[in-house]
């Protein structure tokens, strides 16, 4: 009995198209974290002198400056997340639930 | 003497807490779970609690007050991993899970070998982590009281089973978020008075830190993180290794559904971040401000006193007096007691759930006798501890911990991305491939430069394994035994578990259909 509601969620059209935004969207914003994050570890790793280049007449160097961008860039990708997710996701997913419970 | 006196003053009420907390204790969920009903931000706060541990206000301040750049590697390797854990895994973990993620592993696979191994996994990384923050406690101490190193740890290994035997998850989030919220607001502090020091200017600060130290190395990548192989090699185990960790997993079953979870992870992320950006001010701070006075350094040795854990604590009393010295000091002693807390939690439940009642008992027992398991579990884990910290006294602490990432990495994190996002994957892959990864791990951290090289014959270059981080091969080794053990299995068993994987899919997207 159970089996037939998770069946009937799966085959509803809602549910393609939440997994399809939903697992795009946070495929898309980890590979961007990914890419920054291994940029940096690779430059790290294979030409450190890069990371210790000044920027522009301050001491402060490349390096720092892209670490804490990263940082940054974890929280605010994060928020953007969160955002959709309580917009969009969550309302796709109670939808989907409502009518897998109610669809005879 | 004041620095003793604020000291006590937190360290007891956060003992009152548990207290509370313990009187409302009654079922096992309560204990597990802290009764689902721990808010988002509450959540929130109790995750940063757990991560931001000694390992990253002691540890990483002290490898930025050494080595500058170097030490924000770790800094931001240790946060990427929290937006990939919130996009990829949070939010079906929550859905699939009850009390432990060997919960979610084994919803289509066998639970008996699944759990045997989530539980190797997790206690051989709470294991790691917990010699981490005792040997930041018991430095703490022994700067403070000038007690010896060794009974510094007996003492906070008692305390912490008693915490974790008597509060459970309800105590042990309630000290989490009341350190969180301390600690966050005594970085602030610190961060605050040092910036004020160099006319808010982060040029000024850089500029006198390379004043101070006499040369630009400091700005930077230099030599910790060594070889490419080794940089990148923690670089992946600190980013997969932070989805694997079983007390921040543990930690998403404390609240009631999904949507929690992922705010939950935000505010967590925010508060890490920005905690992060504090201490690499701290660490550059420690560099102006105390890197030349010789009250701090130990002459004979040419180190710091305390060894160079102890920055940010000295750092407090250059800008702050006594009366901060006790502040902070007490923050990061509380801050260890609640991350030893968080660990010890998750270690003992994964004796006492994933063990004994999944695999030893069979589900035949009772609530009571599997909370008794768990307290005996935490009792022997705070025992092993108190030996391993022991051990360890030298290390950076950093550097433990970037270990038990790579652990994480290797063995939970595999089979757990796997079991939410493969639908071939059978036991037997999950199994070989598991144990492959756990093995590799920890064979290569002990064929390695710091324990088969310096602990065991006192020369690094003894090292039968040259790197000081495995994570680059044991992450490679579990992914791929695993794929291979899964799609050669051929058995009834695995084509069963493979037509699971429809039902454990649709209920990991949109969680538990109710009537």
């Amino acid at each position: 009995m159970n089996q037939e509601v998770y069946k009937r969620a799966k085959s509803s059209p809602k549910f393609s198209e939440l997994v399809k935004r939903r697992d795009d969207y946070a495929l898309v914003l980890s590979v961007v974290i990914f890419i920054a994050y291994f940029l940096f570890i690779l430059l790290i790793a294979f030409i450190p002198e890069s990371l210790g280049e000044s920027v522009g007449d301050s001491v402060v160097t490349i390096g720092i400056v892209m670490g804490v961008s990263i940082i940054l860039l974890c929280i605010v990708l994060s928020g953007l997340y969160v955002k959709k997710a309580n917009k969009e996701f969550d309302a796709l997913v109670d939808e989907i639930k409502e009518d897998a419970r109610h669809n005879f | 003497m004041t620095a003793i006196i604020m000291f006590f003053v937190f360290v007891l009420m956060t003992l009152g807490i548990t207290y509370w907390a313990a009187k409302r204790t009654r079922t096992a969920k309560d204990f597990y779970t802290a009764g689902g009903g721990i808010s988002s931000l509450q959540n929130g706060l109790a995750l940063a609690g757990d991560y931001v541990s000694a390992a990253s206000f002691l540890g990483i301040s002290g490898l930025i007050y050494l080595k500058g750049f170097d030490g924000l590697i770790y800094c931001v390797g240790f946060l990427v991993g929290w937006p990939i854990f919130m996009f990829l895994i949070a939010e079906k973990l929550r859905n699939l899970g009850t009390y432990t993620f060997a919960d979610v592993a084994s919803y289509r696979l066998k639970q008996k070998p699944i759990r045997v191994l989530a539980a190797f996994g997790s206690i051989a990384t709470v294991f790691l982590c917990l010699t981490a923050q005792l040997v930041g406690s018991g430095k703490l101490i022994q700067t403070l009281f000038g007690l010896p190193y060794e009974l510094a740890i007996v003492l906070v290994g008692l305390l912490l089973v008693i915490l974790v035997t008597f509060g459970g998850m309800l105590a042990t989030t309630w000290v989490q978020i009341v350190k969180a919220i301390l600690l966050l607001g005594g970085t602030t502090v610190l961060a605050f008075i040092v910036m004020s020091k160099v006319e808010f200017s982060f040029e000024q600060l850089f500029k006198r830190a390379i004043e101070t130290r006499g040369t630009d190395d400091i700005m930077k990548p230099g030599g910790v993180l060594g070889d490419p192989i080794s940089a990148i090699s923690l670089g992946i185990a600190l980013m997969l290794g932070t989805a694997g960790l079983p007390h921040v997993l543990m930690r998403f079953f404390t609240v009631s559904d999904a949507k929690k979870a992922r705010v939950s992870l935000f505010y967590a992320t925010g508060f890490i971040g920005y905690f992060y950006i504090l201490i690499f001010i701290i660490g550059f701070g420690a560099i102006v401000l105390i890197s030349q006075s010789p009250e701090y350094l130990n002459i004979t040795k040419d180190t710091l006193f305390g060894s160079s854990n102890m920055v940010a604590i000295h750092l407090s009393y250059a800008v702050g007096g006594d009366i901060f010295l006790g502040f902070i000091a007490a923050v990061a002693f509380v801050t260890i007691l609640a991350v030893v807390s968080g660990l010890t939690l998750a270690g003992a439940s994964a004796i006492s759930h994933d063990l004994y009642v999944n695999v030893f008992a069979k589900d035949k027992t009772d609530e009571v006798g599997e909370i008794k398991v768990f307290k005996y579990a935490t009792i022997g884990l705070g025992l092993l501890a108190i030996v391993f910290g022991i051990t360890f006294e030298n290390q950076n602490i950093a550097y433990i911990v970037g270990l038990a990432f790579a652990i994480a990495a290797s063995t939970n994190f595999p089979i757990l991305l796997l079991s939410i996002y493969w639908s071939r994957l059978t036991t037997r892959g999950a199994v070989i491939g598991g144990v492959l990864g756990f093995l590799t791990v920890v064979m290569l951290i002990i064929l390695g430069p710091s324990v088969w090289g310096q602990i065991l014959h006192g020369d690094r270059a003894a090292a039968i394994f040259p790197y000081e981080y495995p994570a680059l091969f044991s992450v490679a080794v579990a992914f791929v035994a695993i794929w291979f053990f899964s799609i050669t299995d051929r058995s009834d068993s695995a084509k069963k578990e493979i037509e699971a994987y429809e039902n454990q899919y649709i209920r990991s997207q949109v969680g538990i259909i109710t009537r």
